[in-house]
């Protein structure tokens, strides 16, 4: 069976090895409050709306994007490990890969859900930087427990 | 849905490895038709009756259950 939108095998490994460094990066950033004091640059914003001041249109801001190149990368890399080939791409593993999504699309948004009624002010905020990641993250474990399943049998 | 897939390598003496290989798909794919976990697409399903030159009825049956 043809399975059409997955990225080639090659795309996990990249993905794996991306994420290292990302989630290292992850944890200085988040921890530490770590900046690469080079990558301080003129952006381009459509809405930059500071904590202090009046939001700004379509104008060139001064940033360190550290974090979003963290964000980018994060997210590259997730996409990479969840939807590349595997060795034998077949319709049952179509059909576990399918399953999986909507199983983690399920835990994610319970999760958010119970996140809105218990969590409030800057926290949720925190909860909704993570949850820009969590869906991709459930479906690759969900994905890879069934899988590891099917091979034992 | 049952079926007869596994009566049908019996005769041929096939194992599950060489039917998979036979009709594109991974072992565990022919393993997990044969315990009635996944239910086959109609593609698969004539690939493995052509495998067995027989009608697809004769290797794949609904179930009262099915119905």
């Amino acid at each position: 069976m043809k399975t059409n939108y997955l990225l080639p095998q090659k795309f996990k490994s990249i993905g794996i090895v991306l994420l290292v460094p990302t989630l290292l990066m992850a944890v200085l950033y988040l921890f530490y409050d770590f900046e690469l004091s080079f990558l301080d640059f003129r952006v381009f914003s459509i809405i930059n709306e500071p904590i202090m001041g009046d939001a700004e249109h379509f104008k060139f801001i001064d940033d360190n994007i550290t974090n979003e190149l963290i964000a980018v990368f994060a997210i590259l890399s997730l996409v990479f490990i969840a939807f590349s080939k595997r060795k034998v791409e077949d319709e049952l593993v179509a059909d576990i890969r399918l399953k999986s999504l909507l199983g983690a699309t399920y835990i994610n948004y319970l999760v958010l859900l119970f996140c809105i009624l218990f969590f409030y002010n800057f926290t949720f905020m925190w909860v909704m930087m993570f949850n820009m990641f969590t869906l991709l993250l459930f479906f690759i474990i969900h994905f890879n427990f069934k899988m590891i399943q099917l091979n034992r049998k | 849905m049952k079926n007869s897939l596994k009566v049908e390598r019996a005769k041929k003496d096939m194992t599950q490895a060489e039917l998979a290989k036979l009709v594109n798909v991974s072992r565990q794919t022919i393993n997990a038709i044969e315990s009635g976990d996944y239910n086959l697409s109609t593609i698969l399903a004539l690939k493995i009756s052509k495998v067995f030159q027989v009608n697809v009825k004769d290797i794949f049956l609904l179930e009262a259950k099915d119905l």
